[in-house]
């Protein structure tokens, strides 16, 4: 593979295109021995160095921590290819094609122990604009990253296996289908105004790390959704559109923000019938005796509650920009399942967080806030504690 | 084949690679599957709360026997020895089965929140779990509580052991490598070369580094040298047009090391990572494939189709809703890897 003794100029650079392929020697700048183990003396220095430094600060890992690693592994300065983001060729991605031709430019100013901080935020937001048109997932419940090995841009994963044992739970207390339904699209709509917010600014709202820029995002966050009201993201009725809609509506706010999506929200209503005909069944999974006498009309009403209470929620996403746990206690799976659960006191929208809160079954979802010993920067309740914890 | 709300007239084929069924199948999803390191017994565990193991013979399956939980199993694991079975899942507990000598199942293990990931440490003598609580634990079969205790920053979503490499993969995309020698230390935490949420992972025979896979439709091929992080790569696989599917399991093929994915899409696929090409795309299945493993020595890949949650409730009909087990006897030119492609001089 090597043809040429000679090193490689561009690799020790860390932008040479040929990856593999290339003829010259990727030897990295200061020759390091590659140890065939991955656990030798070399890397046990990598591990006195990681543990030195990640210690302080186990919240900020997302940020800071990323910057220790680095620059553990930038220990011999070297390498630095695949720790720089939109520089790693190696991806048979189309999407990092139409960054590559910006990158050369990126090279000298992206910080070597990269923390991103967005030295080119146009870059970054041109990264968010194609993941999400591109690569967008058909699993919308999920962190993300724009920057690979960078930390998340948005956390509160949800699992399929969580979502699914939540479904059964509920359904094991005696939720009907329906309002399991409706609750996964709560958790689904709340997430994809993340999402939402994070196209229209990314890296405002989303560096933990400077509580300065915090209270601005706060505001940043309220002028950028009360824009958002009117012209709001889809809100979905359901997971199976989303494929179709979910790209359709981003290319509309990027393309055209003013526009209303009269057309997206057109689409809603025209699945309504799949909600309708699932929603038929009595529920076999985890219980006995559901009724299956649902609504006739819970799709319908749905989107009307939805549409309302998604104001609500994007008003109260505001306030608390990561959009975390004051949990709403629809979600402890209180009887008299309703379509319209959503009228009940909805604090904020919930993310991943409620998924795990869920599965503590002795605590109650409000409760598990206040139990918590630390708070990260993004997670502190507004409002004041409950009675039972004062 | 993006609607799965169940049409009852023309069913698409659900065996549309004309795998050997394995009956009788779960009642509801399967979560899991595992064949014991010594001989052709597969072990499936699912949401309809059971474990179940079958014998597989050549040409024939037989129905061997099954314990349940009270709530959904979501793993297991086999004992190196090919006696036992841990299963663990929505119920926070491991049951130790037995199964072999005829014995009943005893519960092993606990945790606070359901139990996704499990395996077992040959060389440690220890079980280890990953569950939704955060935490990892290491367990002596024969104590109550237990041997270690290590904290992750956030959910175990997936779990590789070869020793004495571990990956741990959590929510927020975090991946903590551990070296089990020295099981208290994590060995090196970084963030997924992947956007979006982990899914599963798997560690490559040699021990350089491992596979990560995620819901985007992309696995990352990832080195744990410094020095190697020049053959870092990521690739797209499970997607349909425009659709990206969730890459649900990842595994290696024990004789050729080449590896298997399989996805939300129904599909499953086989790779060659040295020679970064796939060696095989097999036919879609209706359902999605939510896990998928090799026996011992590769001549057999077990996968179940079965709807995944990966469209949520809505889209889950426990009516007609159904769970296949298959098994598929890979052709030595789909897992035995191939020379790179010539790639010829520089332009």
């Amino acid at each position: 593979m090597n043809r040429r003794k000679e090193p490689c100029r561009n690799f020790q650079r860390g932008s040479c295109q040929y990856g593999d392929r290339c003829k010259f020697l990727h030897v990295a700048p200061q020759q390091s021995k590659p140890s065939t183990f991955g656990f030798g003396a070399q890397s046990a220095l990598h591990l006195a160095q990681n543990t030195q430094q990640q210690k302080p600060n186990p919240f900020g890992f997302g940020v800071s921590g990323n910057s220790q690693l680095k620059g553990a592994s930038n220990f011999g300065a070297r390498n630095q290819s695949s720790s720089r983001p939109f520089e790693n060729k190696w991806t048979r991605s189309s999407s990092i094609a139409s960054t590559t031709s910006t990158s050369p430019q990126q090279n000298d100013s992206l910080p070597q122990a990269a923390i991103h901080k967005c030295t080119d935020p146009e870059l970054c937001k041109r990264q968010i604009v194609e993941d999400f048109k591109n690569e967008a997932p058909l699993w919308k419940l999920t962190c993300y990253g724009h920057c690979k090995n960078g930390p998340c841009d948005i956390i509160g994963d949800i699992s399929f296996e969580e979502l699914r044992a939540a479904a059964y739970e509920d359904a094991r207390r005696g939720l009907s289908l329906q309002s399991i339904v409706e609750r996964e699209r709560n958790l689904l709509n709340s997430k994809l105004i993340e999402f939402d917010n994070l196209l229209r600014n990314p890296y405002v709202l989303r560096n933990p790390n400077s509580s300065g820029t915090s209270l601005f995002a706060v505001t940043n966050s309220n002028a950028s959704l009360i824009g958002a009201q009117t012209n709001a993201p889809p809100s979905f009725s359901s997971f199976s559109q989303l494929g179709v809609a979910t790209n359709v509506g981003s290319t509309i706010r990027t393309s055209v923000p003013g526009t209303p999506p009269s057309a997206v929200f057109n689409q809603p209503s025209s699945f309504q019938s799949n909600g309708q005909t699932s929603g038929g069944f009595a529920m076999k999974f985890g219980t006995s005796g559901i009724g299956s006498q649902l609504p006739t009309q819970p799709s319908g009403s749905s989107l009307g509650p939805n549409s309302s209470h998604f104001n609500n929620s994007v008003r109260a996403a505001g306030s608390q920009h990561f959009s975390f746990p004051a949990v709403s206690p629809q979600f402890s799976g209180t009887s008299n399942a309703s379509p319209n659960i959503l009228d009940g006191p909805q604090v904020a929208p919930t993310t991943a967080h409620q998924a795990s809160v869920m599965e503590k079954q002795n605590v109650s979802p409000d409760d598990s806030i206040w139990l918590k010993e630390e708070w990260a920067i993004g997670e502190i309740p507004v409002e004041a504690p409950p009675e039972r914890f004062c | 084949m993006a609607n799965l709300s169940g049409l009852n007239t023309g069913v698409a084929n659900p065996n549309p690679n004309k795998s050997f069924e394995v009956l009788p199948a779960p009642s509801d999803s399967v979560s899991s599957l595992s064949f014991s390191p010594k001989a052709n017994y597969l072990v499936a565990t699912s949401w309809d709360n059971q474990v179940r193991c079958w014998e597989i013979l050549p040409g024939s399956s037989q129905p061997k026997a099954s314990i349940s939980h009270d709530f959904p199993v979501l793993c297991s694991t086999w004992k190196d020895d090919g006696t036992t079975v841990f299963s663990g899942g929505c119920d926070k507990l491991v049951k130790m089965w037995p199964l072999m000598s005829g014995g009943q199942p005893t519960q092993v293990a606990a945790h606070d929140a359901p139990i996704k990931e499990m395996a077992w440490i040959q060389q440690m003598n220890l079980l280890v779990t990953g569950s939704w609580d955060k935490t990892l634990r290491y367990w002596d079969t024969r104590q109550a509580q237990p041997v270690h205790t290590q904290q992750l920053p956030e959910r175990c979503y997936a779990l590789t052991v070869l020793y004495p490499l571990m990956v741990v993969g959590t929510a927020d995309r975090h991946l903590i490598i551990y070296n089990l020698q020295s099981p208290q230390t994590e060995f090196k935490r970084i963030t997924s070369p992947l956007k979006y949420q982990t899914r599963c992972l798997a560690a490559f025979p040699d021990q350089q580094g491992f596979l990560v896979g995620s819901i985007e439709g992309r696995v990352g091929v990832h080195h744990l040298d410094d020095s190697q992080q020049s053959k870092n790569f990521t690739f797209k696989c499970h997607r349909e047009g425009n659709e990206i599917y969730s890459v649900n399991s990842l595994n290696f093929h024990p004789v050729h090391h080449t590896f298997a994915t399989a996805g939300s899409d129904g599909a499953f696929n086989f790779w060659d990572k040295d020679s970064k090409q796939r060696l095989k795309a097999m036919a879609r299945c209706p359902y999605p494939i939510p896990c998928s493993t090799f026996n011992n020595d590769g001549s057999i890949f077990a996968y179940a189709v079965c709807y995944d949650w990966s469209k949520g409730a809505e889209n889950h009909n426990p009516a007609t809703a159904k769970t296949y087990i298959y098994l598929h006897s890979p052709l030595e030119s789909e897992v035995k890897g191939k020379p790179r492609i010539g790639t010829g001089g520089r332009k």
